[in-house]
Protein backbone atom coordinates (compact mmCIF):
# COMPACT_ATOMS: atom_id res chain seq x y z
CA UNK A 1 0.00 0.00 0.00
CA UNK A 2 1.37 3.50 -1.01
CA UNK A 3 1.02 6.51 1.18
CA UNK A 4 1.78 9.06 -2.23
CA UNK A 5 -1.81 7.08 -3.32
CA UNK A 6 -4.21 9.05 -1.45
CA UNK A 7 -7.83 7.97 -1.93
CA UNK A 8 -10.30 11.26 -2.01
CA UNK A 9 -14.10 10.31 -0.92
CA UNK A 10 -15.32 10.47 -4.49
CA UNK A 11 -12.63 7.89 -5.56
CA UNK A 12 -12.57 5.77 -2.51
CA UNK A 13 -16.72 5.46 -3.09
CA UNK A 14 -16.42 4.63 -6.86
CA UNK A 15 -13.97 1.87 -6.03
CA UNK A 16 -16.53 0.80 -3.14
CA UNK A 17 -19.07 0.59 -5.82
CA UNK A 18 -17.32 -0.91 -7.85
CA UNK A 19 -15.96 -4.20 -5.32
CA UNK A 20 -19.44 -4.36 -3.81
CA UNK A 21 -21.22 -4.57 -7.35
CA UNK A 22 -23.11 -1.71 -6.62
CA UNK A 23 -22.25 0.80 -9.62
CA UNK A 24 -24.44 0.97 -12.94
CA UNK A 25 -23.54 -0.71 -15.83
CA UNK A 26 -22.70 2.67 -17.38
CA UNK A 27 -20.54 3.33 -14.51
CA UNK A 28 -19.06 -0.27 -14.39
CA UNK A 29 -18.13 0.00 -18.21
CA UNK A 30 -16.72 3.44 -17.71
CA UNK A 31 -14.82 2.46 -14.58
CA UNK A 32 -13.38 -0.85 -15.87
CA UNK A 33 -11.64 1.16 -18.93
CA UNK A 34 -10.26 4.06 -16.74
CA UNK A 35 -9.17 0.77 -14.34
CA UNK A 36 -7.05 -0.71 -17.82
CA UNK A 37 -5.13 1.80 -18.53
CA UNK A 38 -4.01 3.54 -14.97
CA UNK A 39 -1.85 1.50 -13.36
CA UNK A 40 -2.13 3.60 -9.77
CA UNK A 41 -5.84 3.49 -9.94
CA UNK A 42 -5.10 -0.76 -10.19
CA UNK A 43 -2.78 -0.35 -7.34
CA UNK A 44 -5.40 1.72 -5.34
CA UNK A 45 -8.63 -1.16 -6.33
CA UNK A 46 -6.20 -3.47 -5.00
CA UNK A 47 -5.60 -1.52 -1.62
CA UNK A 48 -9.23 -0.71 -0.90
CA UNK A 49 -10.20 -4.72 -1.64
CA UNK A 50 -7.20 -5.69 1.06
CA UNK A 51 -9.09 -3.18 3.48
CA UNK A 52 -13.15 -4.59 2.77
CA UNK A 53 -11.54 -8.46 2.80
CA UNK A 54 -10.05 -7.19 6.10
CA UNK A 55 -13.05 -5.52 7.37
CA UNK A 56 -14.64 -8.88 6.86
CA UNK A 57 -12.09 -11.29 7.80
CA UNK A 58 -12.25 -9.34 11.89
CA UNK A 59 -15.65 -9.58 11.71
CA UNK A 60 -15.87 -13.23 10.85
CA UNK A 61 -13.34 -13.91 12.95
CA UNK A 62 -15.21 -12.54 16.07
CA UNK A 63 -18.06 -14.34 14.96
CA UNK A 64 -16.16 -17.65 15.17
CA UNK A 65 -15.55 -17.25 18.56
CA UNK A 66 -18.71 -17.25 19.45
CA UNK A 67 -19.63 -19.73 17.14
CA UNK A 68 -17.15 -21.63 19.15
CA UNK A 69 -18.00 -21.28 22.98
CA UNK A 70 -21.23 -22.20 21.50
CA UNK A 71 -20.29 -25.76 20.88
CA UNK A 72 -18.05 -25.61 23.85
CA UNK A 73 -21.42 -25.15 25.89
CA UNK A 74 -23.43 -27.34 24.20
CA UNK A 75 -20.85 -30.63 24.76
CA UNK A 76 -21.01 -29.46 28.17
CA UNK A 77 -24.63 -29.80 28.73
CA UNK A 78 -24.26 -33.31 27.39
CA UNK A 79 -23.87 -35.56 30.32
CA UNK A 80 -20.49 -36.15 30.36
CA UNK A 81 -17.40 -36.95 33.20
CA UNK A 82 -17.34 -33.65 34.89
CA UNK A 83 -13.61 -32.46 35.20
CA UNK A 84 -12.46 -32.23 38.87
CA UNK A 85 -11.06 -28.97 39.82
CA UNK A 86 -7.57 -30.41 39.64
CA UNK A 87 -7.50 -29.60 36.22
CA UNK A 88 -7.73 -26.09 36.45
CA UNK A 89 -4.59 -26.16 38.48
CA UNK A 90 -2.73 -28.18 35.91
CA UNK A 91 -4.02 -25.71 33.73
CA UNK A 92 -2.98 -22.77 36.67
CA UNK A 93 0.52 -24.66 36.09
CA UNK A 94 0.89 -23.17 32.56
CA UNK A 95 4.17 -23.51 31.40
CA UNK A 96 5.88 -25.38 34.38
CA UNK A 97 3.30 -28.42 33.88
CA UNK A 98 3.81 -28.32 30.22
CA UNK A 99 7.38 -28.99 30.68
CA UNK A 100 7.47 -31.52 33.63
CA UNK A 101 4.90 -33.46 31.37
CA UNK A 102 7.36 -32.94 28.25
CA UNK A 103 10.20 -34.15 30.10
CA UNK A 104 7.81 -37.06 31.35
CA UNK A 105 7.58 -37.91 27.83
CA UNK A 106 10.75 -37.25 27.00
CA UNK A 107 12.60 -39.92 28.99
CA UNK A 108 10.05 -42.32 28.03
CA UNK A 109 6.52 -42.59 26.52
CA UNK A 110 3.89 -42.32 29.00
CA UNK A 111 5.30 -42.94 32.17
CA UNK A 112 3.10 -44.87 34.95
CA UNK A 113 3.18 -41.97 36.32
CA UNK A 114 1.52 -39.82 33.81
CA UNK A 115 -1.07 -42.18 32.76
CA UNK A 116 -2.18 -42.54 36.42
CA UNK A 117 -2.52 -38.80 36.93
CA UNK A 118 -4.27 -38.05 33.47
CA UNK A 119 -6.84 -40.54 34.82
CA UNK A 120 -7.32 -39.51 38.48
CA UNK A 121 -7.42 -35.42 36.88
CA UNK A 122 -10.48 -36.85 34.22
CA UNK A 123 -12.34 -40.32 35.73
CA UNK A 124 -15.97 -39.51 37.26
CA UNK A 125 -18.07 -42.20 37.62
CA UNK A 126 -21.18 -41.92 35.28
CA UNK A 127 -23.78 -40.01 36.79
CA UNK A 128 -26.32 -43.11 36.78
CA UNK A 129 -29.72 -43.23 35.68
CA UNK A 130 -33.04 -41.53 37.27
CA UNK A 131 -34.48 -44.13 39.96
CA UNK A 132 -37.92 -43.59 39.65
CA UNK A 133 -38.83 -47.37 40.71
CA UNK A 134 -42.04 -47.44 37.99
CA UNK A 135 -41.88 -50.93 37.18
CA UNK A 136 -41.83 -53.74 39.83
CA UNK A 137 -39.43 -55.71 37.69
CA UNK A 138 -36.75 -53.40 37.39
CA UNK A 139 -36.48 -52.95 41.17
CA UNK A 140 -33.62 -54.61 41.99
CA UNK A 141 -31.51 -52.82 39.28
CA UNK A 142 -32.63 -49.50 40.47
CA UNK A 143 -32.19 -50.48 44.07
CA UNK A 144 -28.71 -51.02 43.68
CA UNK A 145 -28.33 -47.69 40.84
CA UNK A 146 -28.90 -46.12 43.97
CA UNK A 147 -26.59 -47.06 46.01
CA UNK A 148 -24.66 -46.72 43.33
CA UNK A 149 -25.32 -43.06 42.70
CA UNK A 150 -24.71 -42.49 46.60
CA UNK A 151 -21.12 -43.94 46.33
CA UNK A 152 -21.88 -47.29 47.38
CA UNK A 153 -19.43 -49.17 44.50
CA UNK A 154 -19.60 -52.14 46.43
CA UNK A 155 -23.06 -52.55 47.54
CA UNK A 156 -24.29 -51.71 43.88
CA UNK A 157 -21.82 -54.31 42.26
CA UNK A 158 -23.21 -57.09 44.74
CA UNK A 159 -26.52 -56.27 44.14
CA UNK A 160 -26.53 -55.93 40.26
CA UNK A 161 -23.95 -59.12 40.18
CA UNK A 162 -26.61 -61.24 41.26
CA UNK A 163 -29.31 -60.67 38.84
CA UNK A 164 -29.22 -62.93 36.12
CA UNK A 165 -27.21 -61.84 32.70
CA UNK A 166 -29.03 -59.97 30.09
CA UNK A 167 -31.41 -57.56 32.81
CA UNK A 168 -31.67 -54.53 31.49
CA UNK A 169 -29.88 -55.50 28.46
CA UNK A 170 -26.66 -54.10 27.79
CA UNK A 171 -26.92 -51.52 30.64
CA UNK A 172 -26.28 -53.68 33.45
CA UNK A 173 -22.90 -54.57 31.96
CA UNK A 174 -22.44 -51.00 31.25
CA UNK A 175 -23.35 -50.09 34.86
CA UNK A 176 -21.18 -53.04 36.26
CA UNK A 177 -18.09 -51.94 33.74
CA UNK A 178 -18.06 -48.02 35.20
CA UNK A 179 -19.07 -49.21 39.31
CA UNK A 180 -16.08 -51.69 39.31
CA UNK A 181 -13.37 -48.64 37.74
CA UNK A 182 -15.05 -46.42 40.61
CA UNK A 183 -14.34 -49.38 42.74
CA UNK A 184 -10.45 -48.92 41.75
CA UNK A 185 -10.94 -52.31 40.08
CA UNK A 186 -9.54 -51.74 36.71
CA UNK A 187 -9.37 -54.88 35.58
CA UNK A 188 -12.35 -56.51 36.23
CA UNK A 189 -14.04 -53.10 34.54
CA UNK A 190 -11.94 -54.24 31.58
CA UNK A 191 -13.61 -57.75 31.73
CA UNK A 192 -17.22 -56.17 31.62
CA UNK A 193 -16.34 -53.08 29.30
CA UNK A 194 -14.32 -54.85 26.84
CA UNK A 195 -16.59 -57.66 25.61
CA UNK A 196 -19.44 -54.72 25.43
CA UNK A 197 -17.54 -52.70 23.52
CA UNK A 198 -17.00 -55.43 20.94
CA UNK A 199 -20.86 -56.11 20.66
CA UNK A 200 -22.17 -54.51 16.92
CA UNK A 201 -24.79 -52.21 18.33
CA UNK A 202 -24.54 -51.31 22.16
CA UNK A 203 -26.19 -49.08 24.67
CA UNK A 204 -23.88 -46.22 26.10
CA UNK A 205 -21.58 -47.42 22.49
CA UNK A 206 -19.18 -44.27 23.11
CA UNK A 207 -19.50 -43.89 27.38
CA UNK A 208 -18.35 -47.93 26.98
CA UNK A 209 -15.55 -46.77 24.73
CA UNK A 210 -14.66 -43.91 27.32
CA UNK A 211 -14.64 -45.91 30.41
CA UNK A 212 -12.83 -48.74 28.69
CA UNK A 213 -10.06 -46.08 27.72
CA UNK A 214 -9.93 -44.73 31.33
CA UNK A 215 -9.64 -48.05 32.17
CA UNK A 216 -6.95 -49.36 30.33
CA UNK A 217 -5.14 -45.64 30.92
CA UNK A 218 -5.16 -46.55 34.70
CA UNK A 219 -3.22 -50.48 33.95
CA UNK A 220 -0.89 -48.00 32.04
CA UNK A 221 -1.70 -49.77 28.74
CA UNK A 222 -1.05 -46.53 26.98
CA UNK A 223 -2.19 -48.34 23.32
CA UNK A 224 -5.24 -50.16 24.29
CA UNK A 225 -6.38 -46.72 25.92
CA UNK A 226 -5.64 -44.26 22.82
CA UNK A 227 -7.75 -47.04 21.01
CA UNK A 228 -10.88 -46.79 23.23
CA UNK A 229 -10.39 -43.24 23.41
CA UNK A 230 -10.36 -42.65 19.97
CA UNK A 231 -13.29 -45.23 18.99
CA UNK A 232 -15.17 -43.14 21.94
CA UNK A 233 -15.21 -39.60 20.25
CA UNK A 234 -16.79 -37.79 22.93
CA UNK A 235 -15.19 -34.54 24.12
CA UNK A 236 -14.19 -36.03 27.02
CA UNK A 237 -12.30 -38.73 25.35
CA UNK A 238 -10.74 -36.07 22.51
CA UNK A 239 -9.72 -34.27 25.34
CA UNK A 240 -7.59 -36.84 26.80
CA UNK A 241 -6.25 -38.27 23.73
CA UNK A 242 -4.95 -34.50 23.28
CA UNK A 243 -3.20 -34.47 26.23
CA UNK A 244 -1.77 -38.08 25.82
CA UNK A 245 -0.50 -36.57 22.45
CA UNK A 246 0.90 -33.77 23.85
CA UNK B 1 -24.70 -30.48 6.58
CA UNK B 2 -26.06 -33.72 6.02
CA UNK B 3 -29.58 -33.10 4.44
CA UNK B 4 -27.59 -30.63 1.52
CA UNK B 5 -28.45 -33.24 -1.01
CA UNK B 6 -28.37 -31.11 -3.88
CA UNK B 7 -25.86 -28.75 -6.31
CA UNK B 8 -28.28 -26.13 -6.33
CA UNK B 9 -28.19 -25.82 -2.45
CA UNK B 10 -24.38 -25.75 -2.58
CA UNK B 11 -24.72 -23.08 -5.02
CA UNK B 12 -27.34 -21.30 -2.35
CA UNK B 13 -24.77 -21.76 0.27
CA UNK B 14 -22.08 -20.60 -1.41
CA UNK B 15 -24.71 -17.05 -1.67
CA UNK B 16 -25.35 -16.97 1.22
CA UNK B 17 -21.88 -17.23 2.46
CA UNK B 18 -20.91 -14.10 0.22
CA UNK B 19 -23.75 -11.88 1.50
CA UNK B 20 -22.42 -12.97 5.14
CA UNK B 21 -25.65 -14.76 6.16
CA UNK B 22 -24.99 -15.18 9.81
CA UNK B 23 -27.24 -18.06 10.48
CA UNK B 24 -25.77 -20.29 7.47
CA UNK B 25 -21.99 -19.28 8.79
CA UNK B 26 -23.00 -20.61 12.33
CA UNK B 27 -24.50 -23.73 10.68
CA UNK B 28 -21.63 -25.03 8.54
CA UNK B 29 -19.00 -23.47 11.15
CA UNK B 30 -20.48 -25.52 14.36
CA UNK B 31 -21.21 -28.50 11.60
CA UNK B 32 -17.68 -29.41 10.21
CA UNK B 33 -16.21 -28.57 13.60
CA UNK B 34 -15.80 -31.73 15.51
CA UNK B 35 -14.95 -33.69 12.29
CA UNK B 36 -11.77 -31.47 11.89
CA UNK B 37 -11.02 -31.71 15.83
CA UNK B 38 -11.07 -35.58 15.96
CA UNK B 39 -8.54 -35.66 12.87
CA UNK B 40 -6.21 -33.14 14.47
CA UNK B 41 -6.89 -34.80 17.54
CA UNK B 42 -6.27 -38.34 16.56
CA UNK B 43 -2.86 -36.81 14.53
CA UNK B 44 -0.74 -35.72 17.22
CA UNK B 45 -2.87 -32.61 18.07
CA UNK B 46 -4.44 -30.85 21.41
CA UNK B 47 -7.80 -28.76 21.62
CA UNK B 48 -6.59 -25.58 21.36
CA UNK B 49 -4.60 -26.52 18.14
CA UNK B 50 -7.77 -27.68 17.17
CA UNK B 51 -9.48 -24.58 17.37
CA UNK B 52 -6.63 -22.53 15.88
CA UNK B 53 -6.34 -24.84 12.51
CA UNK B 54 -10.41 -25.08 12.23
CA UNK B 55 -10.75 -21.01 12.12
CA UNK B 56 -8.05 -20.70 9.84
CA UNK B 57 -9.31 -22.88 7.29
CA UNK B 58 -12.65 -21.39 8.10
CA UNK B 59 -11.07 -17.93 7.39
CA UNK B 60 -9.23 -19.23 3.92
CA UNK B 61 -12.63 -20.85 2.86
CA UNK B 62 -14.66 -17.81 2.99
CA UNK B 63 -12.17 -15.55 1.73
CA UNK B 64 -11.76 -18.10 -1.64
CA UNK B 65 -15.69 -17.81 -1.33
CA UNK B 66 -15.50 -14.11 -1.71
CA UNK B 67 -12.84 -14.27 -4.68
CA UNK B 68 -15.14 -17.26 -6.50
CA UNK B 69 -12.01 -19.35 -6.25
CA UNK B 70 -14.05 -21.87 -4.95
CA UNK B 71 -16.90 -23.66 -7.01
CA UNK B 72 -18.93 -26.16 -5.69
CA UNK B 73 -18.81 -29.56 -7.89
CA UNK B 74 -20.98 -32.02 -5.76
CA UNK B 75 -23.26 -31.72 -3.01
CA UNK B 76 -21.24 -31.80 0.00
CA UNK B 77 -18.58 -30.09 -1.79
CA UNK B 78 -18.19 -26.72 0.27
CA UNK B 79 -18.32 -29.10 3.63
CA UNK B 80 -15.45 -31.40 2.08
CA UNK B 81 -13.01 -28.34 0.99
CA UNK B 82 -13.08 -26.88 4.53
CA UNK B 83 -12.25 -30.25 5.87
CA UNK B 84 -9.82 -30.47 3.01
CA UNK B 85 -7.96 -27.23 4.17
CA UNK B 86 -8.21 -27.72 7.59
CA UNK B 87 -6.16 -31.35 6.91
CA UNK B 88 -3.59 -29.92 4.78
CA UNK B 89 -3.07 -26.76 7.40
CA UNK B 90 -2.57 -29.43 10.26
CA UNK B 91 -0.21 -32.03 7.74
CA UNK B 92 1.88 -28.20 6.80
CA UNK B 93 2.12 -27.50 10.54
CA UNK B 94 3.13 -30.91 11.32
CA UNK B 95 5.72 -30.57 8.74
CA UNK B 96 7.09 -27.24 10.38
CA UNK B 97 10.49 -26.27 11.77
CA UNK B 98 8.05 -25.08 15.04
CA UNK B 99 6.55 -28.31 15.17
CA UNK B 100 9.60 -30.38 15.03
CA UNK B 101 11.52 -28.44 17.24
CA UNK B 102 8.92 -29.31 20.30
CA UNK B 103 7.84 -33.05 19.73
CA UNK B 104 9.92 -35.78 19.36
CA UNK B 105 8.41 -38.15 16.61
CA UNK B 106 9.11 -41.60 16.94
CA UNK B 107 10.36 -43.39 13.74
CA UNK B 108 8.42 -44.60 11.62
CA UNK B 109 5.56 -41.78 12.54
CA UNK B 110 7.02 -39.55 10.24
CA UNK B 111 4.99 -38.03 7.36
CA UNK B 112 5.76 -38.74 3.69
CA UNK B 113 6.54 -35.88 1.63
CA UNK B 114 3.49 -34.70 -0.24
CA UNK B 115 3.15 -31.56 -2.37
CA UNK B 116 2.40 -28.80 0.14
CA UNK B 117 -0.80 -27.28 0.38
CA UNK B 118 0.54 -23.74 0.37
CA UNK B 119 0.00 -21.63 -3.24
CA UNK B 120 2.87 -19.97 -4.58
CA UNK B 121 4.76 -16.60 -3.03
CA UNK B 122 2.04 -14.04 -4.30
CA UNK B 123 -0.63 -15.58 -2.61
CA UNK B 124 1.34 -15.62 0.83
CA UNK B 125 1.67 -12.29 0.19
CA UNK B 126 -1.59 -11.39 -0.37
CA UNK B 127 -2.56 -13.51 2.56
CA UNK B 128 0.16 -11.60 4.81
CA UNK B 129 -1.78 -8.19 3.47
CA UNK B 130 -5.43 -9.31 4.68
CA UNK B 131 -3.83 -10.50 7.74
CA UNK B 132 -2.34 -7.38 8.32
CA UNK B 133 -5.44 -5.72 7.43
CA UNK B 134 -7.54 -7.84 10.04
CA UNK B 135 -4.96 -6.82 12.49
CA UNK B 136 -5.70 -2.95 11.70
CA UNK B 137 -9.32 -3.06 12.46
CA UNK B 138 -8.75 -5.07 15.50
CA UNK B 139 -6.74 -1.69 16.58
CA UNK B 140 -9.74 0.69 15.67
CA UNK B 141 -12.01 2.70 17.99
CA UNK B 142 -15.30 0.97 19.23
CA UNK B 143 -17.77 3.30 17.17
CA UNK B 144 -15.43 2.89 13.78
CA UNK B 145 -15.77 -0.66 14.06
CA UNK B 146 -19.51 -0.91 14.47
CA UNK B 147 -20.09 1.51 11.63
CA UNK B 148 -17.82 -0.60 9.25
CA UNK B 149 -19.34 -3.74 10.10
CA UNK B 150 -22.66 -2.84 9.89
CA UNK B 151 -21.78 -1.08 6.22
CA UNK B 152 -19.77 -3.83 4.77
CA UNK B 153 -20.33 -7.26 6.81
CA UNK B 154 -23.88 -6.95 7.50
CA UNK B 155 -24.39 -5.17 4.29
CA UNK B 156 -26.79 -2.56 5.65
CA UNK B 157 -27.71 0.48 3.44
CA UNK B 158 -26.66 3.86 4.22
CA UNK B 159 -29.64 5.04 5.05
CA UNK B 160 -30.11 2.10 7.80
CA UNK B 161 -27.06 2.97 9.08
CA UNK B 162 -27.93 6.63 9.41
CA UNK B 163 -31.50 5.41 11.43
CA UNK B 164 -29.44 3.24 13.69
CA UNK B 165 -26.92 5.34 14.48
CA UNK B 166 -29.59 8.19 14.90
CA UNK B 167 -27.50 10.49 12.08
CA UNK B 168 -28.08 12.19 9.33
CA UNK B 169 -27.10 10.02 5.97
CA UNK B 170 -24.56 12.48 4.63
CA UNK B 171 -23.12 12.16 8.33
CA UNK B 172 -23.02 8.65 8.06
CA UNK B 173 -21.08 8.73 4.80
CA UNK B 174 -18.63 11.19 5.63
CA UNK B 175 -18.20 9.09 9.22
CA UNK B 176 -17.57 5.71 6.85
CA UNK B 177 -15.14 7.55 5.03
CA UNK B 178 -13.07 9.10 7.89
CA UNK B 179 -13.33 6.14 9.20
CA UNK B 180 -11.92 3.84 6.24
CA UNK B 181 -8.99 6.92 6.54
CA UNK B 182 -8.11 5.17 10.07
CA UNK B 183 -8.33 2.04 9.02
CA UNK B 184 -5.98 2.81 6.05
CA UNK B 185 -3.28 4.69 8.12
CA UNK B 186 -3.35 1.47 10.48
CA UNK B 187 -3.16 -0.55 7.60
CA UNK B 188 -0.05 1.47 6.18
CA UNK B 189 1.90 1.43 9.77
CA UNK B 190 1.30 -2.46 10.03
CA UNK B 191 2.73 -2.56 6.16
CA UNK B 192 6.00 -0.28 6.87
Amino acid sequence: MNTENNISQELFETIEGYLMGTLSESEKAQFESQLQADPILQQQVSDVKTMLSGIEGAILKDRMEVFHEEIESNANSIPEPIKKPRRTLYYGLGFAASLALFAMLYFGPFSENANKSLYDTYFEPDPGLPTTMGSTSDFEFYDAMVDYKKGDFNAAISKWETLPNGTKGDTLTYFLGVAHLANTNETKAIEYLAPLSQQPNPAFAKETQYYLGLAYLKKNDTVNAKRALEASGTPGALKILAELNQ
Amino acid sequence: MGEVKHIDQQIALVKAIKSNDEMVLKKLYQENFRKVEVHIIKNKGSVPQAKDIYQEAFLAMYQNIKEDKFVPRNETALQGYLFQISKNKWTDFLRSSQFKKTTHIPDGLQLKEETSSNGSELRQENDQKELNAIHAFQKMGTECKKLLEVFYFQKKSLREIASLFDIGEASARNKKYRCIQKLRALVLATNS
